[in-house]
């Protein structure tokens, strides 16, 4: 119901927030040359895509719901997924606003995000407003390393938002990147409810440029666009 | 004293009291002050029963970071919950974050609302074969969804039946919204709702149990110190608002009370330096006090606190009739107290008519509170003037209990007469300088005050914010939340009430057709109902069978979504809803949701009693300022549905409109029976004008110091506007017959009236001043004005109307010395153009206008009829000229051997005789014939006798019984008569009966100064006419002393020098009333020498002898003989 508005809001930005959480080092100070090395990574990162595996944890299913979709990332601030094959749900990520697409539905929501009022919605897309961080500074302002491992040449980070707000509605994240060429490999947002959302990326392609196109999407008129922060 | 209370009447006053007082119920609800039928007085006595909670009290929480704040509110609600004594719940959180499966009863009986259509969609959506494809969708959208809302509602609803239209409208009542009533946006600023397990119906239980509150939570910041610091608890709610409100007008009522005790005190006790008087005063107006409540409870039955406090203040007027009954005492020691009392009496007697008279009206205000404080002060003042005129001064004065031997008795009616006005005094005449300075003063303040008031005049505030207490701690929280939470401004309530829900919900429907009409015309905001979530009966009914089935399917509907993979957490909403039908289907009546967070939400917007259902609504404005106007017309549309529209800022516009709207009926009646009051109070047109005037002055002045001040008027000083008009009256009655009796002795007035009137508003204004202090803005501003306006009354009756009086009666002095050259004519009134005599003021009545009145009256009206009337006016003019009264009193005394009592009775008769007099001329001169002569053949020969001589027949009559009618008698003896007359004191008067005698057959001849006038009446005489005379009145000049009853009598020569001109017959002739008819008495011929009749004396002697011969019949008919002008010289 609509006590979970929060929590399942933050899951519709778990896509940047998993971005900015790849682009984070970890604290702990062993690992610190792999987290200095992957941002120095980032730092000549300019776009990215990748095929992705998504797997939806519920409390009320027994069994998780997987579906799959292709992600475009390029900075600064923009990204486009769609999920599904055809593409039942489309985000696409501007540097103030963020729409969701629904085809099927003929529906389209917009996120302003310059409109949100402070509180803890705010706290959620704060995490948002400093993502793609270039620094681990700024990611560690964000977040607080609970753990990392490294398992199958993957370094797997859990990190907790710092804002206690933020952490009502999401429990955990976990980013994980390939050692060896320091790519997105898998994203956990682990929510307060119990529920989850995880991203296995494949394919992985780098630094190759993506039309701008791409992070626009021309609507057709009979889809109707609601704009749920407004209400 | 003795005689007064052995008065009958005090035991049926006692009785009276004694009922009243079982009667006497008080009413604390302030909203019984307003009209009942006034929409927004409905609305808000609705909403203050069944919409506020009187036992809430809301603690907020101010922290520096959000999470701080949440962990210490749920710290100090589980604290608090542990006081089960004091606490009956607390809430820091909407309870549905506790409990959030009770929501879905709510849920399921919105469903069951809906219309048949729409729940029979729902029934075929999950019929069997389509659950498979229902929990399919459900997946896919958990699977691919973006939306928080989808995502969160279809994981514990797979078969989407939380997508219902109606929860849509219900923003206002979401989760969100939900945890916006609780906590700021921020989330640093939280509040915490407490309910208390202790009734808290007065305002020391509310004190008592915020104190325990207060230091259980002082007690848990002690505990955790570290955790509070920097923590700001504040307390709001209807507890501490009534524990504040109490505390500061009890405060404000001792200061109050104590101050002006002390003053008045004071200034009595430098005033007279005695404390017995200030201790009677004060024991007789408790005893006031409480008969005025006690008679109030007998007319009234309830009497509202707030009439009753407002009344008490009003009855300080009864201060003012003892300091001046007091203050005259003071200054009159040789008087006693009777005679105090006859001299005082009639100011403080038409000083109380007047306040009486002009409160009584506030009966037709239109506010029943208004009417109720009229009646109380009407019934208080009366008796306060009744107590204080005899009781008051007998026990201060014992040794002058008793009246001098010399006094008469008087009647009761004798109070109300207005003293007699002594002579003019000359060691009090007004100094040149004085009254020149006066007159500069007035006109100083005349222009000031006009000067001031052409730029700048109070203003009116219609708001209701007069009746709010000063900034308080329950304010300042109260606006805090207000900002932190981002409410809007004070929303206005919209009330609907019906005796079922199917009445409540049309009428819903119908305020919601004209709520959109309003916001669509920017008349309001937007607003907020409840409509979605009402029951629809209708709706209920058909949907029973319905629900009933849809509960049935409920293992179906777990089946299904099981084998699709959903658990059983899923399908907590599922179930909760289908119990819900279950209910729903199996009841027979409209259907409630009753769980715990249910009633939480509902009880916030829907009441309940056996015979009623009521629902809030909220309206906010368009804009900050409130356009009432608009507001009302939306409310009187409304209110035809009964859906009241209230608030506090409609209630000061509607209730002021109400009282603009019945002004004038209050206002024109209150301001003629003041102008009558004081009419019969001074008998004058100049002293109610200066009365009128000092009254103007002192309201300019009010004015004037309320613009240079910045005050404004607002509901509550409004209420002083008729005690400043009541003082002002009374003032200036007192003042005027003051210097009436006292001949305007300026001096002598200062003394005794002046001082009471220094003392009585020096009190007034010290009380009323002490109220300035008042922490309620409304009491300070109406202690103000009142210390104002009372005080400007109080200046201006004491040093400015003194000095206006005495020039004004200079002035009409000079017209009264002019007057006095105009002698009396036939009817005693005043002379015109004849020899001179005393000067004599006209009766008002002896007009040419109530001539023709009475004229027209015997010709229209049965002369019954018209003579019990003017008996009636006769005795009103009896019992209130008590100085013509007593002057044919004094004429009466030498006639029956100064036998007071008995001349008294007489006098009394001749008032009554003489307005059947009146009637019996006015039917002769209006053509009525005249048939029942009751005479005596031999004495009528006398007349043909006298006649036979041929030198003509002077008639001497006098003035007693209908000597009119004389003429009429003659013409039908074939004597043509002409009577000798002096001018009436109307010239329209003379030229009137000039001509009604005239057809009567009788002539007239107006004597006076003129000699030529003499020389005619000669030349009838002599050419053998008969002429009319009479000589029982006094000349000035002229005139011989004879002796008339054993007194010396100035008479009038005129027969004797007739006699002595023209040889004529002297005859004298009486004709006065009988039952049966005019008794005709005919004297015998008065014989003289002619010759003789060359001296004066002579003459002298011939006029006693005429004047004896009518002593007898003067005595016999006494209380025909019409004198109303005095006939003895002064004793010297």
């Amino acid at each position: 119901m609509t006590c979970r508005l929060l929590p399942a809001l933050s899951r519709s930005f778990w896509i940047p927030l998993c971005f900015a959480a790849c682009l984070s080092r970890a604290a702990d100070p062993n690992l610190n040359p792999m987290f200095d090395r992957w941002f120095a990574a980032q730092t000549n990162i300019q776009s990215w895509s990748a095929d992705f595996t998504q797997t939806r944890t519920f409390k009320t299913l027994a069994q998780p719901l997987v579906s799959t979709g292709k992600v475009w990332v390029a900075t600064p601030g923009r990204f486009r997924w769609e999920l599904g094959r055809p593409a039942q749900t489309i985000a696409l990520r501007q540097p103030d606003q963020m729409m969701i697409v629904y085809p099927r539905l003929k529906r389209a929501e917009k996120y302003a995000l310059g409109d949100v009022p402070p509180g803890p919605l705010k706290d959620v897309l704060s995490l948002l407003d400093v993502s793609f961080p270039r620094d681990r500074e700024g990611m560690e302002a964000r977040f607080k390393l609970l753990s990392a491992m490294e398992t199958n040449s993957i370094l797997q980070m859990t990190l907790q938002p710092r804002s206690a707000s933020a952490r009502k509605f999401i429990g955990e994240i976990v980013v994980g990147f390939r050692t060896n060429d320091f790519s997105i490999a898998v994203t956990e947002m682990r929510f307060a409810d119990g529920s989850s959302m995880r991203n296995d990326f494949t394919n992985v392609v780098l630094n190759q440029p993506i039309p701008p196109g791409t992070f626009e999407e021309k609507l057709p008129p009979d889809i109707s666009i609601v704009e749920p922060l407004r209400k | 004293m003795t005689s007064f209370l052995k008065r009958w009447w005090w035991a049926l006053l006692i009785v009276a009291v004694g009922i009243g007082v079982w009667r006497l119920r008080f009413d604390v609800d302030i909203l019984n002050l307003l009209p009942p039928d006034e929409p927004t007085v409905q609305g808000l006595k609705l909403y203050q029963k069944y919409f506020t909670n009187a036992r809430e009290l809301v603690v907020t929480l101010r922290a520096p970071d959000a999470e701080r704040a949440e962990k210490l509110s749920r710290s100090l609600a589980d604290c608090l919950r542990q006081q089960t004594n004091l606490v009956e719940s607390v809430s820091w959180q909407p309870p549905w974050m506790e409990d959030p499966g009770q929501m879905a009863e709510l849920l399921g009986c919105l469903w069951f609302n809906q219309p048949p259509a729409e729940f029979g969609a729902l029934t075929n959506r999950l019929a069997p074969e389509n659950l498979k494809s229902v929990l399919a969708d459900t997946k896919q959208t958990l699977a691919t969804s973006m939306s928080p809302m989808d995502m969160a509602r279809r994981a514990f609803d797979p078969f989407d039946l939380l997508n219902l239209p109606s929860l849509n409208k219900l923003d206002a009542f979401s989760m969100g919204q939900g945890q916006q009533m609780f906590a700021s946006q921020e989330g640093n600023f939280r509040l915490v709702f407490v309910q208390s397990a202790v009734d808290l119906g007065s305002y020391r239980s509310c004190a008592s149990w915020l104190k325990t509150i207060e230091a259980v939570v002082a007690g848990l910041k002690a505990e955790q110190k570290e955790e509070w610091d920097g923590v700001v608890v504040r307390y709001t709610g209807r507890p501490v608002f009534v524990n504040e409100i109490a505390t500061s007008m009890q405060n404000d009522m001792s200061r109050s009370v104590a101050g002006t005790s002390l003053i008045i005190a004071l200034l009595f006790w430098l005033t007279h330096r005695r404390w017995l008087p200030m201790l009677w005063l004060l024991t007789l107006l408790a005893l006031i006090l409480f008969a005025t409540l006690a008679l109030g409870g007998l007319v009234l039955g309830t009497i509202s606190v707030v009439s009753m406090g407002f009344a008490a203040v009003l009855l300080g007027l009864a201060v003012d009739y003892a300091v001046v009954h007091y203050q005259e005492a003071l200054s009159h020691p040789n008087l006693s107290v009777p005679e105090i009392r006859r001299a005082i009496a009639p100011s403080i007697l038409w000083a109380a008519i007047t306040t009486i008279s002009a409160f009584l009206v506030l009966n037709f205000g239109g506010l029943p509170g208004l009417g109720q404080l009229g009646t109380l002060v009407g019934i208080g003042v009366a008796l306060a003037a009744l107590v204080m005129v005899m009781i008051y001064l007998p026990p201060l004065f014992p040794n002058r209990r008793k009246a001098p031997v010399t006094q008469a008795p008087a009647g009761w009616w004798s109070y109300f007469n207005p003293p007699p006005e002594a002579p003019p005094s000359t060691g009090g005449a007004a100094p040149g300088l004085y009254h020149r300075t006066v007159m500069v003063v007035t006109v100083l303040i005349l222009a000031a005050g006009c000067a001031v008031l052409c730029f700048h005049r109070p203003a009116l505030d219609k708001s209701g914010d007069a009746l709010r207490p000063q900034k308080g701690e329950a304010e300042t929280a109260l606006a805090e939340i207000t900002t932190e939470m981002g409410l809007p401004p004070e929303p206005l309530w919209l009330i609907v009430a019906g005796s079922q829900e199917s009445k409540v919900y049309r009428r819903l429907a119908f305020a919601e057709e004209m709520l959109n009409s309003a916001v669509s015309n920017r008349v309001i905001g937007r607003y907020l109902l409840p409509t979605a979530m009402w029951p629809r009966a209708e709706f209920q009914a058909a949907n029973r069978a319905a629900a009933a089935a849809l509960a049935e399917k409920g293992p179906r509907l777990r089946e299904a979504a099981l084998n699709e993979g959903f658990n059983t957490n899923a399908l907590v909403l599922t179930d909760e809803l289908l119990r819900t039908w279950a209910r729903a289907g199996a009841s027979t009546n409209v259907i409630w949701p009753t769980n715990n967070v249910s009633q939480w939400l509902l009880k916030r917007f829907v009441a309940h009693t056996p015979d009623q259902w009521l629902v809030m609504g909220l309206i906010y404005p368009a804009t900050n300022q409130v356009e009432t106007a608009s507001l009302a017309k939306l409310s009187t549309r409304l209110a035809q549905d009964e859906a009241y529209l209230s608030g506090w800022q409609l209630l000061g516009a509607t209730t002021l409109k109400r009282v603009k709207s019945k002004m004038w009926q209050v206002v024109t009646p209150m301001v003629i029976l003041v102008l009558a009051s004081l009419w019969f109070a001074f008998r004058r047109s100049t002293e109610i004008l200066l009365g009128s005037a000092a009254l103007l002055l002192s309201g300019l002045v009010l004015l004037t110091v309320m613009a240079l001040a910045g005050w404004s008027w607002n509901l509550l000083n409004l209420m002083a506007v008729p005690l400043i008009l009541g003082t002002g009256v009374d003032y200036s009655i007192f003042m005027q017959l003051a210097l009436r009796r006292h001949g305007g002795d300026l001096a002598l007035v200062r003394r005794s009236i002046g001082r009471a009137l220094l003392l009585c508003g020096g009190t007034a204004v010290a009380g009323f001043s002490s109220l300035a202090w008042s922490s309620n803005p409304g009491m300070a501003s109406l202690g103000k004005v009142c210390a104002v306006g009372i005080g400007a009354n109080m200046i201006i009756s004491v040093f400015l109307l003194p000095a206006w009086w005495v020039w004004l009666s200079r002035k009409s002095e000079g017209r009264g010395q002019k007057a006095e050259e105009n002698p009396k004519s036939e009817n005693g009134d005043r002379q015109s153009r004849t020899t001179s005599g005393p000067a004599l003021n006209s009766s008002s009545f002896y007009r040419a206008g109530l001539w023709h009145f009475g004229l027209a009256v015997v010709r229209i009206l049965p002369v019954g009829l018209v003579k019990g009337c003017c008996l009636i006016v006769a005795e009103i003019y009896y019992r209130l000229q008590r100085e013509r009264r007593e002057m044919v009193v004094d004429n009466f005394l030498p006639v029956l051997g100064g036998d007071r009592e008995a001349a008294g009775k007489a006098a009394h008769r001749l008032f009554r005789k003489f307005s059947a007099k009146l009637v019996d001329l006015w039917r002769v001169e209006s053509g009525v014939p005249v048939s029942e002569w009751l005479t005596h053949s031999p004495e009528l020969e006398i007349i043909h006798a006298a006649r036979a001589h041929g030198h003509g027949v002077l008639f001497i009559t006098l003035h007693l019984g209908n000597w009119e009618h004389g003429g009429l008698l003659l013409n039908q003896l074939g004597i043509q008569l002409t009577v000798l007359t002096l001018a009436e004191p109307d010239d329209g008067l003379t030229d009137l009966r000039i001509a009604l005698r005239r057809r009567c057959g009788v002539e007239t001849l107006i004597i006076g100064q003129d000699s030529f006038a003499f020389v005619e009446v000669i030349k009838r005489l002599q050419a053998g006419e008969a002429l009319a005379i009479s000589l029982d009145r006094p000349v000035a000049r002229g005139g011989v002393p004879i002796e008339f009853f054993g007194k010396t009598f100035d008479a009038p020569l005129a027969a004797a020098e007739l006699a002595r001109a023209s040889g004529c017959a002297l005859v004298g002739v009486t004709l006065v009333r009988r039952p049966d008819g005019y008794a005709v008495k005919v004297l015998p011929e008065f014989t003289y020498d002619r010759r003789e009749l060359g001296s004066r004396e002579a003459r002298q002697a011939l006029t006693q002898k005429i004047l004896r011969a009518f002593e007898p019949e003067i005595r016999k008919d006494i209380d025909q003989w019409y004198q109303f002008v005095p006939l003895w010289p002064k004793d010297k």
